[in-house]
């Protein structure tokens, strides 16, 4: 198949096959970060704008190996979300920087729909690397990635999501990718932090029970929990929230034995996960990073227009 | 569209007194409140209705067949931000006044909360300054019911309703406190002006944006849950009957609102409500887009609300249909979601959603749709008028009932864009306006009858809203 879009700002409106497609095309990718050379001319002559309009190590690093890995040029913009009081900031300063002749952007931003708003202001490829709660689809993609590595087939693979789903796009990507790609998904989380109808979004089972979860899953994602969620009227404590929800030694003991151990980063240990279960045998947050490079190389690929994955290979081998 | 402003404000009023003389002949009479319904002549002479019968001899007047046309008692919005005096660069008071013709309003009640409030007597007397300079439309403020709208002290009621205000409202800032709104409530009673309420329980809604449901948490929006209008209501209607004053529930857009407005009837308070057009077409769903065209508050619900507000404007349970109509600059609405302000315009949509969405899809009758956008708004804030007297300066709308046209905010008279149904295909079109016997908008053949009128005026260099639209 080929890969028609021209931006990427969410899996929710993507098909089972537009998420198998990436996936398919970040293994090739995979594999040439573990060349002794790793980097191919796929982008060559294409610019890519990081514009992060939040704060950002992992994600806006990441992007920036995996455009560079591609030979395309990057330039960098970061800009924190106070100085951003008006859409007109917005889109002037990304009309500026177009106006350089940009070809795609990458956007971080704290408003959801900034991503698409973006995308309808601008003529550059737009890639949302998470916008407020909406969603953050690479990190999504590469978290798909790593449990596919795992499980090769996601049909019945039974995955918790753990934490603040109300208040994360890294949930809601995952839960649209897992559901189109058939796993079976238990949210886990305090009752304050379960967004509205949740349920609808075709999750198996929304608890407050961490413990259940853990007995009867194969993966559990942890999210970060935002500290200031105390403060905010949602949660009473730290210390009560690490001792419900707290993914610890005890509770993995509950869990079953090859269970996979996520978590997007970066971590609050000691709250939400316990320093030596994300040190521990069962964890892979580190491969869900150098995943993510791979992940985010076959986005820029494809949204740019890459050839479709069966005939990548041989392009790839080429410039070995 | 800036002449429109600039019409509005400075258009000498002798100018555009036009007087309409025609005779409009098979044209249907809808009248709740008239004895002539149904296929009739109406002459209309000097903008007096001089007659209204079957045959009529012109005498001499330009007589104009409106077969499939009707001819309804000039709307009446009682629900409109006209931004001035302090936000004249999303809506003037002339320019406002002009979109409200356009939309078939011969009157409308402008809300308080201007950036320069409408909380003393000299602010109601600029508002009628600015509107007799107008086009025509008759405007009348709504002051507030605290100064400044910050829900403290309370405003000299019996002073402002002597300058002309129709009723008081914090709309949109919402009295938090429940014993202001009790004092205020007894005040207003004792000044017999009906108190209008943005009922919200302002914590509940916190930074909210969107009807918290399920596209809020597709979206990732802050949600306002349908609890934060019904807790809102429950309390001010549970005020209401404390104090006995006149209360009328703004913009209801919940199934569960519209019930607590019925039982609130049933048990015989004095109590009305109105909806919007936006609430009995769209939904939450509209958002995915992130289009900000579609961020008012109340949000937009879901679909099993706009079934309940539909069947409550059927069943009378909503007295009042009224826009809300709030402008903003595209500099100001259009960008993040989350960051731009609530409010859409609707003077100029109005009657075409309401035909579409109570009319043809509902079947209700065009009677009834009068009741509830001429007769019940001016029922409510005490005016007179919503009907068709003979001997009286015409006061009405002439609708082509079948003409379709498409939604093109950008040919609006209102100096604002954000507007929830561009490109929709409506069908209803207002073809002439009169307002209190002055015409104030027309088109197409009306149109150039009346540019017959005023050939023997001289020119007529303010008249902008006369311009035939092809």
């Amino acid at each position: 198949m080929t890969f028609r879009r021209q931006h990427l700002l969410g899996l929710e409106d993507l098909s089972r096959n537009e998420i198998l497609h990436i996936l398919d095309t970040a293994r090739s990718f995979r594999q040439v970060l573990e060349r002794p050379v790793k980097k191919v001319p796929s982008l060559r002559g294409v610019t890519v704008c990081l514009a992060f309009y939040e704060a950002s190590t992992r994600t806006r690093l990441s992007f920036e190996l995996a455009a560079k890995r591609l030979s395309a040029d990057t330039m960098n913009f970061s800009s924190s979300g106070s100085s951003v009081q008006k859409g007109e900031t917005l889109l002037d300063t990304i009309k500026n920087i177009q106006a350089m002749k940009v070809d795609m952007v990458v956007i971080r931003h704290s408003s959801s729909g900034a991503a698409h708003y973006l995308s309808r202001n601008v003529d550059a490829h737009v890639i949302n690397a998470g916008d407020g709660f909406h969603e953050h689809p690479t990190q999504g993609l590469l978290d798909l990635y790593t449990m596919r590595d795992r499980f090769g087939n996601l049909d019945g693979v039974r995955v918790a999501i753990v934490g603040d789903i109300a208040h994360s796009r890294v949930a809601r990507s995952n839960i649209w990718g897992l559901v189109k790609l058939g796993a079976e998904v238990t949210l886990v989380g305090p009752q304050t932090l379960m967004p509205a109808e949740i349920a609808k979004t075709g999750v198996k089972r929304v608890t407050n029970c961490l413990e259940e979860a853990l007995e009867t899953c194969q993966v559990v994602n942890v999210l970060r929990l935002q500290l200031e969620r105390m403060t905010s009227g949602y949660l009473p404590s730290l210390r009560e929230y690490a001792r419900i929800f707290g993914v610890d030694t005890r509770r993995m003991e509950k869990a079953a034995d090859k269970i996979m151990v996520m978590h997007p980063g970066p971590m609050n240990r000691g709250v939400e996960i316990d320093p030596a279960v994300a040190d521990g045998p069962n964890s892979v947050i580190l491969d869900q990073v150098t995943n993510g490079v791979a992940v985010r190389m076959a986005v820029l690929f494809l949204v740019w227009g890459g050839a479709p994955a069966s005939e990548m290979g041989s392009e790839i081998a080429l410039h070995k | 569209m800036n002449q429109h402003g600039t019409n509005g404000r400075h258009g000498g009023t002798s100018e555009l007194d036009l007087r309409p003389t025609m005779l409009l002949r098979n044209v249907r009479v809808v009248d709740p409140d008239g004895s002539e319904n149904g296929n009739r002549d109406l002459l209309l002479r000097d903008g007096v209705i001089e007659a209204i019968g079957v045959r009529l001899d012109a005498g001499g007047a330009p007589s104009i067949d409106l077969e499939g046309c009707a001819v309804l008692p000039g709307l009446f919005d009682m629900h409109v931000h006209l931004r001035e005096p302090g936000g004249e660069d999303a809506e003037t008071i002339g320019s406002g006044a002009l979109a409200a013709a356009r939309g078939g309003f011969t009157g409308l009640a402008c809300m308080p909360n201007s950036k320069v409030r409408i909380d003393q007597r000299a602010v109601i007397d600029l508002v009628l300054n600015r509107a007799r300079e107008g086009c025509g439309t008759a405007v009348h403020p709504i002051a507030g019911v605290t100064v400044n709208l910050d829900g403290q002290q309370l405003t000299e009621m019996m002073e402002l309703k002597e300058a002309g205000a129709v009723a008081v409202s914090d709309d949109g800032f919402p009295v938090d406190s429940s014993e202001v709104m009790r004092r205020g409530m007894e005040y207003a009673r004792m000044c017999g002006l009906p108190v209008l309420g943005h009922c919200e329980d302002r914590a509940l809604k916190g930074k909210g944006v969107m009807h918290e449901g399920y596209w809020s948490t597709v979206l990732g929006l802050r949600g306002i849950p349908a609890a934060c209008e019904e807790i809102g209501i429950a309390r001010d209607l549970a005020l209401a009957a404390l104090t006995g004053v006149r209360f009328h529930v703004c913009h209801v857009s919940t199934r569960r609102g519209v019930d607590l407005v019925r039982q609130a009837k049933q048990r015989g308070l004095a109590v009305t409500a109105e909806t919007a057009p936006h609430y009995l077409t769209l939904t939450d769903e509209c958002l995915r887009t992130y289009d900000s065209s579609f961020k008012m508050n109340p949000p937009l619900r879901t679909w099993e609300d706009v079934q309940a507000l539909r069947a409550a404007v059927l069943d009378g349970t909503i007295d009042a249909i009224a826009t809300d109509h709030a402008p903003h600059t595209p500099l100001a609405k259009d960008g993040e979601l989350d960051l731009a302000p609530f409010g859409v315009i609707g003077l100029e949509t109005s009657l075409g959603v309401s035909l579409k969405a109570l009319v043809h899809e509902e079947g209700m009758s065009l009677e009834d749709l009068v009741r509830r956008m001429a007769v019940a708004p001016r029922r409510i804030l005490g005016l007179p008028g919503g009907s068709l007297r003979i001997g009286e300066p015409a006061d009405l709308c002439v609708v082509s009932l079948d003409e379709e046209w498409t939604v093109d905010p950008s040919h609006f008279a209102s100096l604002s864009r954000n507007c929830p149904f561009a490109g929709w295909k409506l069908r209803g079109k207002v073809l002439l306006t009169v307002a209190n016997g002055r015409t104030t908008h027309a088109t197409g053949e009306l149109a150039s009858s009346a540019d017959s009128d005023r050939a023997g005026r001289g020119s007529l260099q303010g008249d902008v809203n006369m311009v035939s639209r092809s």
